[in-house]
């Protein structure tokens, strides 16, 4: 599937339309992904907001799936790139080979990487080297990449969803702080429970295994980002996720002990950022267009939790990053 | 229902709601904290006055002053600033509202799709009842309320029902005189000595002055604290003993320096101002001694020891008459029943058993009435002689005493600087005197004893006076007793119906010595020049204290005005602090009585037990009456004869 062209006119939506479009996205990847409510929601969430996700958790759990049947749901294109040591960045963003035309003639050619898709699965992105994985920055952040000099824009809507596993740490390469806020949430799967278990059998090993039919197209989820960005906010709620955001910096006076004691660097002010607009989604999502102090609240561990740099003393105790975002929503006040 | 988007006042009311709704609540902890601090207050209050002075009902109001703490900090909870964006949001939080009416109102003025959708959604839920989400948190301040109530009424309680504190002694306060009018006549009398050019006199008013205003300011006070205490509880609470023991000012040390002594209220002092009170130039006596007397018998342990005293009195005086009325029955017997009497009196006093002896036996050698007297069994008769032994030493001490002050008061009178030392040789010879009468007593032997009495016997009561008088005359310490003096005791309890011409003739010699005429017809040694010297200074005195002194000397002072005479005396030491000379007599005056009840065996216990705790009580620096009368009052409560 080629990437969808950029819409020129984004159709309106109302909060109703956005909460139905929604749920159909997410009916339709539940068709395929048994289970794992909150990071297909987070996920979902996360496209809308344009924004980037790191799903986290071992092997065989149906990450992989899941990100195929997010871009199958909204009829965007998807591409998976498996993340080894060895993998170059142009492996990722593609490369200009020269060919020969029929005239005999050798120009170069333009050959785009995987990362021209709507939708990029970046498989175990900590195996590759930090060489291979800053290639992917210019992409999540600016939407562009550069080959050999020339810059070129990735098609609208744009996410890349990230998988790593939290086991198998001998040969993966740890992403960096700046890669890592860039990813709008940072989800974890759990291995599914019993009944999700069965109902995940009797869908794999059946002779007829289940299609995502698509729910949503581009065009739409980019109306629904731009009206969960136009959700009011009132000033209190801002400050709120301001306050959360800055108690996660162990420097602020009147952080909390916990941070203090664990954290050796807070939340980027993307981090309040991702708050904010999380919250919006949150409240259509609700039934509501105005953010409150609850929706931030919500969404305040998947935004926060890899955003929050432990100290040594955090990881020789095995600290939750969880813990402490926990631990700040009951310091912070509303 | 369809809800305009453009009309904000849905959402604006819900918030004001709110906000009346969170006041109220905010008012309402603000006067159950004020209710818990006037009750701390209270409990506070009161046991800071059941400590300084004893809480009463009268303290009550002051004490619910304390509640107006309650509309106080129910008015800073009300009138405190609260925005009512702060209320919306509070209404928002509480009634889980998801912040849709603080956000209506923050972008009331924008008019966007999205916004009039928010208005739309807010002003749905605008409705909800605020007033139930603003409680008053009576479960949270609840108990802190009931355990500050029940801290506040058990201190408040126990205060009112246990005296824990000082209590005001308000009896005594009433009781007392006007200390005005006594400040006037003592600044009067200062005006007319400083006339008179007697600086040290108006000095030592000076003095008197100053402690008639320690009481009056202490009267005062009392008096503020009984109209706080009588405008909330009519009928006072009873006063205390020791509020009562606390009000005349006690002395605390008694001035010793010689330069002080100068300062010390004279005798003179006192029957000068004494004799003014009684002529009513500057205030009545009355109201002179009523002061006087209240001060020193106010409390009760000194009733209680007048009581003593008169009991004692009623019962020497009973025993007196009862031997009058035996003797009466003797009064025409012969010579022999009669000295049988005066044998069996002397024998009592030491030597021997005799009148047991006689008794026993049925002596019949006495004729005529004589069974009458021998009637009177051994033990009757002995306890008539013990009560009429100690009449007599006690009519001995009156009359040294009578002396002493008279000497005292003729010094005073006449302003001899050196009178005090020779005062006190005075006294201790005339108080010599008895003890040498007793020593004389037992070295004289029944011989002695039997020559006393014959020549008692026959001598008629008119010649006693001028023997009597001389050799009573309290100045030959080195002479012994004079006979004629125990004669005289003899022949008096022998022959009562001569007992008013022998004592009236004994004391007349004493009065002689101390009165106006007669003065040195007694034995004109040592002491006479000195006596004469007195009477020139008695002989300006009038006062009513010397008239008493007289009426003692004489020995026919009454009960009743010997009482008084003790009082009086007890109300110049009062009066005059212990710094007078008047006290000094007393003192070794007193010294030495205390010893001659002590050695002397025979005085009854009760009369011994009385004797000294009226020393006690107006000697200086002794023990305050009060646990030792009391105990030897209900100890000795039977006067054994």
């Amino acid at each position: 599937m080629t990437p969808n062209p950029p819409p020129e006119r984004l159709p309106d939506l109302s909060p109703d339309q956005f909460r139905d479009a929604f749920h159909r996205v997410e009916a339709a990847v539940h068709t395929v992904v048994v289970g794992m409510d909150e990071v297909v929601r987070g996920c979902l969430m996360g496209v809308v907001a344009g924004g980037n996700v790191l799903l986290e958790g071992v092997p065989g759990l149906g990450k992989t799936l899941l990100v195929k049947s997010i871009g199958d749901a909204l009829s965007l294109s998807f591409s998976r790139i498996q993340f080894t040591p060895d993998l170059m960045p142009a492996d990722i963003t593609g490369t200009k080979l020269v060919v020969e035309d029929e005239h005999g003639g050798k120009r170069f050619q333009l050959h785009k990487g995987p990362v021209f898709h709507n939708v990029v699965l970046a498989d175990e992105v900590n195996r590759a080297t930090p060489k291979t994985q800053s290639a992917m920055l210019e992409a999540m952040q600016e939407r562009q990449v550069t080959i050999l000099g020339e810059t070129l824009a990735l098609p609208k809507p744009f996410f890349v969803v990230a998988t790593q596993n939290p086991l198998e740490m001998d040969g993966t390469y740890p992403l960096p702080e700046a890669q890592l806020d860039r990813f709008f949430f940072k989800l974890q799967v759990q291995f599914p429970s019993l009944e999700d278990l069965r109902t995940i059998l009797a869908r794999t090993t059946e002779s007829e295994t289940p299609k995502v039919e698509p729910a949503c197209d581009g065009p739409t989820l980019l109306a629904m980002g731009k009206l969960a960005r136009d959700v009011m906010v009132k000033q209190a709620v801002t400050d709120y996720a301001i306050r959360l955001v800055l108690a996660t910096h162990p420097e602020i006076d009147g952080a909390p002990a916990i941070t203090q004691q664990y954290v050796r660097y807070g939340a980027s002010p993307r981090g309040a950022q991702s708050l904010l607009l999380a919250a919006k989604i949150r409240a259509l999502l609700e039934g509501r267009v105005n953010a409150s102090h609850d929706d931030v609240a919500a969404i305040a561990r998947p935004a926060l939790r890899h955003r929050i740099i432990l100290n040594f003393e955090g990881e020789a105790e095995g600290i939750p990053p969880d813990h402490v975002v926990d631990k700040v929503l009951a310091a912070v006040p509303r | 229902m369809t809800i305009d988007p453009a009309n904000i006042d849905p959402i604006v009311q819900a918030a004001h709601r709110a906000l009346r709704a969170w006041k109220r609540a905010r008012a309402g902890s603000g006067a159950m904290v004020g209710l818990g601090l006037a009750l701390l207050a209270m409990a506070g209050a009161a046991v800071a006055i059941e400590v300084a002075r004893g809480l009463s009902t009268a303290d009550l109001p002051t004490l619910a002053w304390a509640l107006l703490l309650i509309p106080i900090a129910a008015a800073i909870g009300w009138l405190r600033p609260l925005p009512v964006a702060r209320a919306a949001h509070e209404l928002d939080l509480r009634a889980g509202l998801e912040d849709r009416i603080s956000t209506a109102l923050e972008f009331a003025a924008v008019d966007t799709s999205i916004a009039r959708l928010q208005r739309i959604d807010a002003a749905s839920v605008a409705g909800v009842a605020a007033a139930p989400l603003f409680p008053i948190p009576w479960r949270r301040g609840g108990p802190w309320l009931l355990a500050l109530l029940l801290l506040a009424l058990v201190t408040v309680g126990a205060g009112l029902t246990f005296d824990l504190g000082r209590s005001a002694p308000d009896e005594v306060a009433d009781d007392l005189s006007p200390a005005e009018d006594l400040l006037a006549a003592i600044q009067t009398e200062k005006e007319t000595l400083l006339e008179r050019g007697d600086k040290e006199g108006a000095r030592l008013l000076d003095d008197m002055a100053r402690e008639v205003r320690k009481i009056q300011a202490r009267r005062q006070e009392l008096k503020r604290r009984i109209a706080q205490r009588k405008a909330a509880e009519p009928p006072p609470p009873p006063v205390t003993e020791e509020a009562q023991l606390e009000l005349p000012p006690p002395p605390s040390k008694r001035q010793g320096a010689d330069g002080e002594r100068g300062n010390l209220i004279t005798a003179e002092d006192l029957d000068r101002l004494e004799a003014d009170m009684a002529q009513g130039m500057v205030m009545s006596d009355a109201q002179m001694g009523d002061l006087t007397s209240k001060l020193f018998s106010g409390t009760r342990a000194a009733k209680k020891l007048n009581e003593e005293f008169h009991h004692h009195v009623e019962h020497e005086l009973d025993a007196t008459m009862e031997s009058q009325n035996a003797s009466n029955y003797g009064r025409g017997e012969t010579a022999a029943g009669t000295m049988q009497n005066k044998m069996d009196g002397m024998d009592m006093m030491g030597q021997g058993a005799t009148s047991d002896r006689l008794s026993s036996q049925g002596d019949v050698e006495s004729k005529g009435n004589d069974m009458i007297t021998r009637d009177l069994s051994a033990e009757s008769q002995a306890a008539h002689d013990s009560a009429h032994d100690q009449q007599h030493s006690f009519n001995e001490f009156l009359k040294d005493f009578v002396k002493d002050m008279q000497s005292t008061v003729a010094e005073a009178a006449m302003g001899k600087k050196a009178k005090k030392k020779k005062g006190r040789e005075v006294q201790t010879k005339s108080s010599g005197a008895m003890s040498d009468k007793r020593d004389a007593m037992a070295e004289s032997g029944f011989e002695e004893m039997e020559e006393m009495k014959r020549s008692s016997g026959e001598a008629p009561p008119e010649s006693t006076d001028g023997g009597s008088g001389d050799g009573d005359g309290a100045g030959e310490p080195g002479d012994g007793p004079p006979p004629d003096n125990l004669d005289n005791m003899q022949i008096n309890e022998g022959n009562p119906g001569e007992n008013a011409i022998a004592m009236k003739a004994d004391s007349g010699g004493g009065k002689t010595s101390a009165g106006a005429s007669g003065a040195g017809t007694g034995d004109p040694n040592a002491e006479g020049g000195s006596r004469a010297g007195h009477l020139e200074g008695l002989a300006q005195l009038s006062g009513p204290l010397d008239e008493v002194l007289a009426k003692l000397g004489e020995g026919s002072l009454p009960d009743d005005e010997r009482s008084q005479l003790f009082e009086r005396l007890a109300r110049h030491k009062v009066q005059a602090g212990l710094a007078s000379e008047a006290d000094d007599v007393l003192l070794d005056y007193f010294a030495q009585a205390e010893e001659l009840i002590e050695e002397e065996e025979q005085f009854s216990p009760l009369f011994r037990d009385f004797a000294t705790l009226y020393f006690d009580s107006i000697r200086p620096g002794g023990n305050r009456p009060g646990n030792r009368s009391a105990e030897s009052s209900t100890d000795d409560a039977e006067p054994s004869p």
